[in-house]
């Protein structure tokens, strides 16, 4: 069983997911240190369905978010970043105690190993230590995600001198230097003190790095090399691939360092957290919740003791592909806290097989345009909504479900965010991991076809056949959220995705739309990428959500925020 | 001048490609035959290892990774200017 918790200081929470054997006694526990940046949200569903297989072994293991990153609270980029993540990883190890876990392994992902190793000077009573694909060098570590960054994003506005910006995660500069002087060696190891297995990629199984730490003699260092992780943590979302293998590994040596008999495990759950405070002093709090017949996991972020009749609305805010609230998705963190100032209700939630909803099964479909997502938006909102105006906002396939569910229910807002995606026919599980298959390999005939036709069809036989959906038309998806004349639609758009809208005939069909009376804004932004792994085009949006929010939502009469302060 | 052999080599360790990097002519687009971003940035740190060069920020384009041409023409001014 998982139980979602915050955990840690009472003005510093994290969010934490608690893995516990069904029996509720565990033999010991793991605290799994996740990567930092967009390998935490490669890894997301991996590190889940290890913790299931340690749950099945008759051993807890927590998975959490570092301080300041993901759904914990705090700004990103501070610069003692580096402090509140080993303070994380304290506080994670003190929790799985406080439970009742008494043998408790530490186990660090990529960076994550980078951090475990440096946070086990100040950790008590740690029994093991695994480091699973770890990244050996912080400074290759930085080089890598920046290229990355350089790779994916390109030029962007200049970020704050202060600021070093890799792929979806901002560092202080003093943060980034700090992680440029971490490094694991033998020598290192050799001092930590307790057993320790390496798992290194074969890959790297030739780096000078890597030769060194599996030819030292230290003592309790074990070193291994794996397959399957670039399978898993490099390929695209919808191609991912568990590394079952790995997993097995770790879990039978660390099976082997835990008792037989295991004692029961008692935690203290906290569904509810002060998470930062408005501007004229309010408190800010988010509350865990779990939604509709699938269980969805959702977090509710709202002014502290705010009656629901006084909401200015609900929001409803979605990630991109399959993701979640790490890597690109913080974007949602920021702006629930942010909304909830403006006297929103901010829900943000795992669709089904993403993040923390529905348990990790190897192979389960990629339901990315599948109805089933706009199945669980519709769950959503029937399950939390009041009476107060709806406001959709999604990124990509979120933005996709956020116009879908208009369907279903009015909304005074829909946000697409690099919407790419226009049709209304929805896709087959697993039909989003078919097209990325083949796209992949070659652009199929239809496709070159289509794209050949795309200019040179008639304006009339256009329509004709994007209503038959032959044909990604942006006025067939637009059509629901802009139907009701109190309704508006919001288009955010990047370079790569103006090229595509405009590919599509999209200012074409917000003409056409807006002759009928829709209120339909598209606002391009001249730098960033689709995915908004850069922060410059991630806040830019942010603050376009809130402005459109601010304009296109009254507020409530009712106390004053200034009376709802504490005392 | 770079031999595209210690590349191709490089290529097939880390590239990911569907085919052998032997049968991927030198102006052949990489990317079009299954290598990631992901991967490009491993096949650049191989390299960095093995020509004990850096890419300095206005060569961490696609355009630097896109061919095995590109990547040696990459790594002669590179070798060339660390020499």
């Amino acid at each position: 069983m998982m139980v979602d918790t915050w955990f840690g200081a009472e003005d510093a929470r994290t969010l934490g997911f608690l893995h516990v054997p069904d029996d509720g006694v565990a033999r010991g526990g793991v605290v799994i240190c996740p990567p930092l940046g967009y390998d935490h949200a490669l890894g997301y569903r991996g590190m889940r369905y290890f913790a299931q297989q340690l749950e099945a072994a008759g051993v807890a293991a927590i998975r959490f978010d570092y301080l300041g990153e993901g759904d914990a609270s705090g700004a990103t980029a501070s610069p003692n970043s580096q402090e509140r993540w080993l303070t994380t990883i304290e506080n994670a190890v003190a929790y799985l105690h406080e439970s009742g876990v008494e043998r408790v392994v530490v186990l660090g992902l990529r960076s994550g190993a980078l951090l475990a190793v440096r946070a086990m000077d100040r950790l008590r009573d740690v029994a093991a230590l695994v480091l699973w694909d770890p990244d050996l060098s912080g400074r290759r570590f930085v080089r890598r995600q920046r290229s990355l960054y350089e790779l994916t994003v390109g030029a962007t506005p200049q970020s704050a001198d202060d600021a070093v910006a890799l792929i979806s995660l901002t560092l202080h500069s003093s943060t980034a230097a700090w992680v440029e002087g971490l490094e694991v060696t033998a020598g290192g190891l050799s001092s930590v003190g307790v057993e320790t297995l390496v798992l290194g990629r074969r890959a790297d199984d030739a780096s000078a790095a890597s030769r060194r730490i599996a030819q030292s003699d230290a003592a309790g260092v074990d070193y291994r090399v794996i397959d399957g992780q670039e399978e898993w943590l490099e390929a695209p979302g919808a191609l991912a691939i568990l590394p079952q293998d790995s997993i097995r590994t770790i879990i039978q040596w660390v099976g082997e360092r835990l008792p037989v008999a295991g004692g029961p495990v008692l935690p203290a759950i906290t569904a509810e957290t002060l998470v930062g405070t408005s501007a004229d002093g309010v408190p800010i709090v988010e509350r865990i919740r779990r939604v509709g017949p699938n269980e969805l996991f959702a977090i509710e972020t709202v002014l502290g003791d705010q009656p629901t009749e006084e909401e200015r609305g609900m929001i409803v805010l979605q990630p991109g592909a399959a993701e979640h609230r790490v890597g690109p998705g913080r974007f949602q963190v920021d702006a629930a806290r942010e909304l909830a100032a403006q006297g929103f209700r901010a829900i943000r939630f795992d669709r089904r097989i993403t993040g923390d909803s529905t348990e990790v099964r190897p192979g389960e479909p990629s339901l990315v345009f599948a109805e089933e997502w706009v199945d669980d938006a519709d769950d959503l909102i029937a399950g939390l909504a009041t009476d107060s105006p709806l406001v959709l906002a999604g990124l990509c396939a979120g933005g996709w479900v956020s116009a879908r569910v208009t369907e279903r229910h009015t909304a005074r807002l829909t946000v697409l965010m690099s919407p790419n995606y226009f049709k209304t026919t929805s896709l087959k599980p697993g039909g989003y991991t078919r097209l990325t298959e083949t796209h992949r390999d070659h652009t199929p005939l239809i496709d070159r076809v289509k794209g050949a036709l795309r200019e040179h069809v008639p304006g009339w036989l256009w329509r004709m056949l994007a209503g038959l959906q032959l044909f990604h038309d942006p006025a067939v998806l637009l059509e629901a959220p802009s139907r009701n004349r109190r309704s508006t639609v919001a288009i955010l758009l990047t370079p790569e995705d103006v090229e595509n809208f405009a590919g599509h005939r999209g200012p074409d069909a917000v003409a056409r739309l807006r002759v009928h009376g829709a209120d339909i804004r598209v606002t391009t932004y001249p730098f960033g990428d689709h995915s908004l792994f850069g922060e410059e085009v991630r806040a830019a949006m942010r603050r376009d959500l809130l402005a459109l929010a601010e304009s296109t939502v009254p507020q409530v009469a009712g106390p004053a925020l200034a009376e709802r302060r504490p005392a | 001048m770079i031999a595209l052999d210690d590349i191709r080599r490089i290529l097939d360790a880390h590239a990911k490609l569907r085919v052998p990097a032997a049968s991927v002519e030198p102006n052949d687009d990489l990317y079009a035959s299954g290598m990631t971003s992901h991967a490009s940035v491993n096949v650049m740190l191989a390299l960095e290892d093995a020509f004990d060069v850096e890419f300095p920020d206005d060569l961490l384009t696609k355009t630097t990774f896109c061919t095995i041409s590109a990547i040696g023409a990459a790594l002669d001014t590179l070798v060339t200017v660390d020499a």
